[in-house]
């Protein structure tokens, strides 16, 4: 069928070959007949259309060509820098005792502030504070009691089961405090912001000295180049020395600002440690299934790989 | 990340150890010998600090050396310009004025994303 097909494909085009070349030689004899009747309209035309197809292009480009930002680069805020974070490879875990010193700048400095209130004391002990250490922390705040007999609610001591205390009441306490504007929350602040742990420790490192020459600073707003829209209501809060670290390490801003952005990271994502040994555990497990599955099977595959069927014809046939 | 890194790195979260929240009590008088040590160094370390009295903070030194390199040093000259135009335009008196004030946040913008990336791999290497 195919061939036959393939035939009377060809025998066709053999036949319309002398129909071509009749047409193209009787365009060249139109041409030769009256060149100066068809050529002005013909030309005419051409240029119009040439025009056309600018114009349209133009009017396109016009249109749709210049992107349209919808905010000022002051608006958007400048990107925050790339830093070369310790915990941020594919294996490497948190540096815990940054987690130490990150959590004693939350506490002396942003904990005036900011609450942290979806971490409790208990998920400190073993990452950044003995058991003894959290309890004594704990143990000196306050908290709500059970209603005793007479119903009216006591103090009582903090417990390692009771989450770190928020500095307000609530939001609108908090509002009050700061001139109308609420400090976040930190417990999933890096996760809640875009850039993570480069955008806070940016925003923390990036005060400068004085805000750039014409920049409007609104009243009660600090200029802060990261901050989209620059004006930032908290004002700089790390000094160099504001801190004094336990293990003797120099509390330089830069140096403070690391450590608590790498305690704030902890406290978003405190599973990130257990999360890659056991990435690692499944990596090491499927290797082993993979050397396994594949020594069994050449195991098994072996007598049938190594075995020869063989046809010895019956030497005498009549 | 080198090669040597990712290896160790392997190597170290198969050995990981676990980290012990409550010290068993036997260990425990090592643990004050140790605490003792730490309070010895703690103390040798204050006095270290009283004689340099505050720590100083090496990212604005690195920032400055950064804005005066080679690949940041057109930003701030541009911003340097702008400043200076900011301030033509205060000096004169209103009645002059023909234009708004300009602002130069933009090239602020642009010196500061230069002179971040110049910065951040050199300030890790000296922060601990």
């Amino acid at each position: 069928m195919f061939s036959r097909n393939c035939l009377r494909q060809a025998s066709r085009f053999s036949k319309s070959l002398p129909i071509r070349q009749t047409i193209r030689r009787n365009a060249t004899d139109a041409s030769k007949a009256g060149p100066e009747a068809s050529q002005p309209g013909l030309t005419a035309a051409a240029y119009a259309a040439t025009a056309a197809a600018i114009a349209s292009s133009g009017w396109y480009f016009y249109q749709y060509g210049p992107t349209v930002h919808a905010l000022t680069p002051a608006e958007e805020g400048l990107h925050p820098t790339k830093y070369p974070w310790v915990h941020a490879g594919f294996l490497t875990t948190f540096d815990h005792q940054a987690l130490r010193r990150g959590f004693q700048v939350y506490r002396e400095v942003c904990a005036s502030c900011h609450s942290l209130s979806r971490v409790p004391w208990r998920s400190l002990v073993g990452v950044s504070h003995t058991v003894d250490e959290a309890k004594a922390m704990a143990e000196e705040c306050e908290y709500d009691d059970e209603p005793n007999d007479n119903g009216d609610i006591e103090k009582r001591m903090g417990k390692l089961s009771d989450y770190i205390p928020a500095p307000y009441a609530n939001d609108e306490a908090a509002r009050a405090a700061n001139q109308g504007a609420l400090p976040p929350d930190l417990s999933l602040i890096v996760k809640a912001r875009h850039g993570g742990c480069d955008y806070i420790f940016s925003l923390l490192t990036g005060y400068p000295d004085e805000p750039p020459a014409g920049a409007p600073v609104p009243t009660g707003l600090n200029f802060n180049p990261y901050f989209p829209g620059t004006g930032i209501a908290m004002a700089r809060v790390l000094y160099d020395g504001i801190v004094e670290y336990d293990d003797g390490t120099p509390a330089t801003t830069s140096q403070m600002a690391k450590d608590v952005v790498e305690f704030l990271n902890w406290a978003a994502e405190p599973e990130m440690d257990e999360r890659k040994k056991m990435g690692m555990k499944v990596l090491a497990i499927t290797t082993v299934m993979m050397a396994l599955s594949i020594w069994i099977k050449k195991y098994k595959w072996a007598p049938l790989k190594t075995r020869k069927i063989v046809y010895s014809p019956p030497k005498d046939i009549r | 990340m080198t090669l040597s890194q990712f290896l160790s790195d392997i190597y170290e979260s198969f050995t990981v150890a676990e980290a012990k929240a409550e010290a068993p009590p036997a260990e425990e008088k090592e643990d004050s010998s140790e605490e003792k040590e730490e309070e010895k160094e703690e103390e040798a370390a204050e006095e270290e600090e009283e004689e340099e009295e505050e720590p100083e903070d090496i990212m604005p030194k690195l920032q400055e050396e950064c804005q005066s390199s080679k690949k940041c040093a057109p930003y701030k000259h541009h911003y340097d310009e702008c400043a200076e135009r900011v301030q033509k335009w205060d000096d004169t008196p209103e009645e002059d004025r023909t234009e708004k004030r300009e602002s130069c946040v933009e090239e602020y913008f642009h010196l500061m994303h230069c002179t971040g990336d110049c910065v951040a791999p050199k300030l890790w290497a000296k922060l601990k």
